[in-house]
């Protein structure tokens, strides 16, 4: 692949990141149901989410939308709890990938 | 360019009218199928502007996303049919378990891919599917 082909798919990859916070709104007020069908809003977006975060190099987050969406498939009533768990999950998933990653500073290994 | 053996009534994968409702998607949908796959491409951001568009593209090959808010990939397909364009059609898809397939299948669908699609990959995916057809 190109240079300038891999540069580009990088700044895709970038701009999904800088979009996920809007994603993870969405899948939020889909939860809170202000717009009517919730469980129909929320599997939706789970859907997106797991289909455009693998294309963008995102495979846990991916995974982490992806078993949201079979909760809410699986069932017509899914327990609420489970479903606030699993949406969590995605949400901090989300988050893991977005912040930068910690220094380990060489003296900080633990005491023997 | 590709190697492949064209079957002896179809020819080489050459004109492609995706469909994909996100934005971020179609942007690399755009980038894989045109620069990687080296394809003629026409991208739509819903069935609607498909329909409007597909008789003047006359594509080889439609690639439909499934879940779309408003006309989804299906419903696409079934008036992309109605109106007379019988292309073959991919689906594009995340929900990819057996009975899904064959769901897809009974509509139409002449291949499904699975989302997430790596995008330095998709072209020899589609191109080795539309050998198999």
């Amino acid at each position: 692949m190109s240079v300038d082909l891999q540069a580009r798919l990088q700044a895709l990859r970038e701009a999904f990141l800088k979009e996920l916070p809007a994603r993870l709104a969405a899948l939020r007020r889909a939860w809170e149901g202000l717009e009517g069908n919730r469980q129909g809003d929320l599997l939706f977006e789970a859907h997106r989410l797991a289909g455009a975060a693998g294309t963008f190099g995102q495979p846990m987050l991916s995974e982490a939308a992806r078993d949201l969406e079979e909760l809410l498939r699986a069932s017509d009533a899914p327990d609420a709890a489970a479903v606030e768990a699993a949406l969590a999950e995605v949400e901090s998933t989300a988050l893991r990938i977005t912040l930068p990653v910690p220094e380990v500073s060489p003296g900080g290994d633990l005491a023997p | 360019m590709t190697s492949q053996v064209p079957h002896p009534t179809r020819p080489p994968l050459r004109r492609i009218l995706a469909v994909e409702d996100e934005a971020d998607l179609r942007a690399v949908l755009d980038l894989c199928l045109r620069e990687v796959g080296q394809f003629e491409v026409l991208i739509c951001s819903s069935g609607e502007e498909a329909l409007a568009q597909a008789q003047a593209f006359a594509p080889d090959l439609f690639l439909l996303d499934v879940m779309m808010p408003g006309l989804d990939g299906p419903g696409t397909l079934q008036r992309l049919r109605a109106q007379g364009c019988g292309a073959p059609a991919f689906f594009l898809t995340a929900k990819v378990q057996a009975g899904d397939v064959a769901e897809l299948t009974a509509v139409g669908a002449a291949a499904v891919v699975p989302k997430p699609f790596d995008p330095m990959g998709l072209p020899d995916e589609l191109r080795a599917r539309w050998a198999a057809l």
